[in-house]
């Protein structure tokens, strides 16, 4: 089953290596789109059906943080899983995200392996039943 | 530069690029950096939280190619490879500021980092730099890079 995905990154060359990671890592991409900040991101995720957000934290105009406390406080969107893809290395800042609603965490630099093994347990085969 | 906050920088750095870009770097006595006669690109990223300051990473351009290709995957004349060389430069020292910053400080603080700019400067300037006290040179893959740490509020005397 393919997915579609929205990739929300400041940087078109992290938006490129995060399309190439999906590309190699065998995830099966229906529609790729891609968003500059969170502001961005909303009005593709209120025009597109997305399956999965991949989103940086730092971002101008609006970051990942504040992306995903608006994709929560919206009926329509809060079901949609964001998995945060940054720098960040603070456990601290990585359980405050959680506490606002993120499905998952990626650390940069990562590889394809780890990538699909988060988009597996969110919507393919590692997705808990039930 | 206290040296055991040295070794935590350059281990950092050192697999940060190895992991990101497939370079290997070797950190080199501050005495023995020789920045040459070439051009370089400086990016630079400030922090904010337990402790606040600056990171300036300066490449030369004769490797800057190469760690943007190695950084998306593709051909070093791929014509996207040549627009984004620079934004890969800055997403580069994004990553290392945040592997330096938790090898510094542990898992518990939390840092806001800033966007990433970036200048050319020329190599007397970066010889310079390497003299100061927040200067880290390496060799990577035979090229001088230099990292430079600042720490504290931004100084407009010298940025």
């Amino acid at each position: 089953m393919a997915y579609n995905i929205l990739v929300v990154d400041d940087s078109e060359t992290v938006r490129a290596v995060i399309a190439k990671a999906l590309a190699i890592s065998g995830v099966e991409v229906g529609t790729l789109f891609q968003a500059g900040n969170g502001v961005k991101a909303l009005e593709a995720l209120r025009r597109e059906w997305v399956d999965l957000v991949l989103a940086d934290i730092n971002m101008p105009v609006m970051g990942g943080v504040r992306l995903v406390e608006e994709m929560k406080a919206d009926e329509a969107l809060r079901g949609t899983p964001v998995v945060i893809i940054s720098t960040e290395g603070s456990a601290t800042r990585i359980a405050e995200l959680r506490e606002k609603g993120i499905s998952g965490f990626l650390r940069k630099p990562f590889a394809p392996e780890e990538l699909k093994r988060i988009v597996d347990s969110l919507l393919g085969e590692g997705k808990p039943h039930g | 530069m206290d040296e055991a906050v040295a070794e935590k920088i350059n281990a950092a750095f050192c697999e940060v690029l190895n992991r990101q870009v497939f370079l290997f770097a070797d950190p080199v006595p501050q005495g023995e950096f020789d920045a040459g006669e070439g051009a370089f690109q400086a990016a630079t990223i400030g922090f904010r939280g337990e402790v606040e300051g600056r990171i300036t990473m300066a490449l030369p351009d004769s490797i800057v190619g190469e760690i943007a290709a190695n950084f998306l995957g593709m051909d070093a004349d791929d014509p996207f490879v040549t627009a984004k060389s620079g934004d890969a430069c800055k997403e580069l020292l994004n990553v290392a500021c945040g592997h330096i910053l938790t090898a510094l400080k542990g898992d518990g603080p939390v840092f806001d980092l800033s966007i990433p700019e970036l200048s050319a400067v020329d190599a007397r300037r970066v010889g310079d730099w390497a003299t100061g006290a927040g200067a880290l040179p390496f060799d990577v893959d035979g090229s001088p890079v230099l990292l430079r740490i600042h720490w504290g509020p931004p100084d407009p005397e010298n940025p």
